[in-house]
């Protein structure tokens, strides 16, 4: 199974310190905020998610597949 | 430092001082927090009395739940004395929201983007001007003038009067509690700044420009226009929390570096580094201590806090925790997991995070383009400050002219 970025939206509060790790697996709105709340993973780009998500501040982002783990917060 | 003052500091129940004049604190206020890491929050009776969260995971669940830890009961320790809130930052949700949204767009990462090229001349045209000298007091002559400059720009305020923003900003916030009242019948510098915006505020209502506060007029809060005084309150905390504070990292981080000449050799001789750099100095100098109130009674962080308690929140608790950074007080410009919380977390995180990444990136390259070694003067020692915001009044560095 394809693993997936779940964003918590009602903690991500605008830092876009993952916008900064990868701007195209995390996009941002206007005022910063993440636009992702669940997404899958593109093949090969496991790590740059999983750096996104260990770079928020708030421990707003998850990245989860089925039957495994999940990594940061 | 006497005695007193390192067992006061060292034994938690005597409390936090975190106005501690004494040397060695002002100096390394980050430092000294280490001696109060007891895990839960503990006491101070000073100031009105207060709770210190000691541990990093509590610092963050704090700043994150808005409904049990409110902002309204006034900023500061002692809370400021108020007959008006500071808006958006002595507001709760869902109140909060609606001013936060109408300000996100102008300081978000897109918008703050456009400001670079203007940044990085007014940046450069203010370090040309001592470069011949071999020598700054690099407060004054530049780390209390850039942010201003930037700010003047955002709000669309007229560049002539930067110097006067810059007295009145350091009258104010080198004052123990924000909203001191006017002594001796004189104008409080609060008052000149509130006075200076409102003449600002109405200009723009009767002739619109093409600037923040003119676009903040035409912002909507639940379906009505701002009004004057809710635009005068936010101009004022974005005057407020946008130009101290950029002066209190800049101050702070270019001490460290004169410190750490094999630092600064490192930066300079790779300026790539100089992303991890900022992000490395805002982890190790969170120059900002922020403050909310208990909405109930509750167990939290050990102890049983009360309906109405203080809490004081010093994000250098969560930035130098080693469950969360390993080696924290170590500087590693190459540290890939560094996910502090200089700027604050939940609702209230730092509008300006941005912007002030920007600026200090910007202040690093085009210093370091132009300077790349310097040092502190031996005959003038740098004069650091702490309060609620940890930073350095007088900085003079040196170079070696060709």
């Amino acid at each position: 199974m394809t693993a997936q970025i779940r964003v918590d939206r009602e903690k991500c509060s605008g830092h876009a310190r993952c916008f900064a790790v990868d701007p195209d697996l995390f996009p941002i709105d206007e005022s910063g905020y993440v636009t992702v709340r669940v997404q899958d993973v593109p093949s090969g780009q496991e790590d740059a998610a999983a750096a996104g998500a260990l770079a928020c501040p708030e421990g707003a982002i998850t990245i989860s597949a089925p039957g495994t783990s999940d990594v940061a917060e | 430092m006497t005695s007193t003052q390192s067992e006061s500091r060292s034994d938690p129940r005597a409390g936090y001082n975190f106005r501690d004049t004494s040397p060695d604190y002002v100096l390394d206020p980050f430092v000294a927090t280490n001696d109060l890491r007891i895990g839960q929050a503990f006491w101070t009776d000073s100031w009105g009395g207060f709770w210190t969260l000691t541990n990093g995971k509590d610092v963050r669940d704090c700043l994150q739940d808005a409904e049990l830890f409110s902002s309204s009961g006034g900023f500061g320790i002692p809370a400021r004395e108020k007959d008006t809130r500071i808006i958006p930052l002595e507001l709760d949700p869902p109140e909060h929201g609606k001013y936060r949204q109408a300000l996100g767009a102008f300081f978000g990462p897109k918008a703050v983007a456009l400001l670079e090229g203007p940044l990085r001349q007014a940046a450069g045209g203010l370090i040309d001007e001592f470069l011949p000298d071999g020598r700054c007091e690099f407060i004054s002559q530049f780390a209390a003038k850039f942010p201003t400059s930037a700010m003047v720009a955002t709000l669309g305020l007229p560049v002539d009067d930067t110097a006067k923003f810059v007295q009145w900003n350091h009258d104010f916030l080198h004052h123990h509690s924000i909203g001191d009242q006017s002594e001796g019948g004189e104008l409080s510098a609060a008052q000149r700044i509130e006075n200076y915006l409102t003449e600002a505020v109405e200009t723009r209502r009767e002739a619109p420009r093409d600037d923040l506060i003119t676009r903040l007029l035409k912002a909507e809060i639940d379906g009505r226009s701002i009004t004057t005084e809710e635009a005068v309150s936010i101009a004022f905390q974005l005057f407020i929390a946008g130009l101290d504070t950029v002066t209190a990292v800049l101050g702070r981080s270019f001490l460290y570096l004169a410190q750490n000449q094999s630092d600064l050799a490192q930066l300079v001789a790779d300026p790539a580094l100089t992303t991890g750099a900022v992000e490395e100095m805002l982890r190790l100098f969170p120059i900002a201590i922020v403050t909310r109130t208990a909405t109930r009674d509750v167990e939290f962080a050990g102890v049983s806090i009360r309906k109405g308690d203080r809490v004081l929140i010093d994000m250098d608790f969560w930035n130098r925790d080693t469950a969360e950074f390993a080696d924290p007080n170590h500087c590693d410009f190459a540290r890939t997991h560094n996910r502090h919380i200089t700027f604050g977390a939940g609702r209230h995180r730092c509008l300006g995070s941005h912007l002030a990444r920007l600026e200090v990136t910007i202040a690093m390259e085009e210093f370091h383009k132009r300077i790349p070694r310097y040092r502190l003067d031996e005959q003038a020692p740098p004069v650091p400050y702490a309060d609620l915001v940890r930073g350095v009044n007088e900085l003079t560095l040196l170079w070696d002219t060709k």
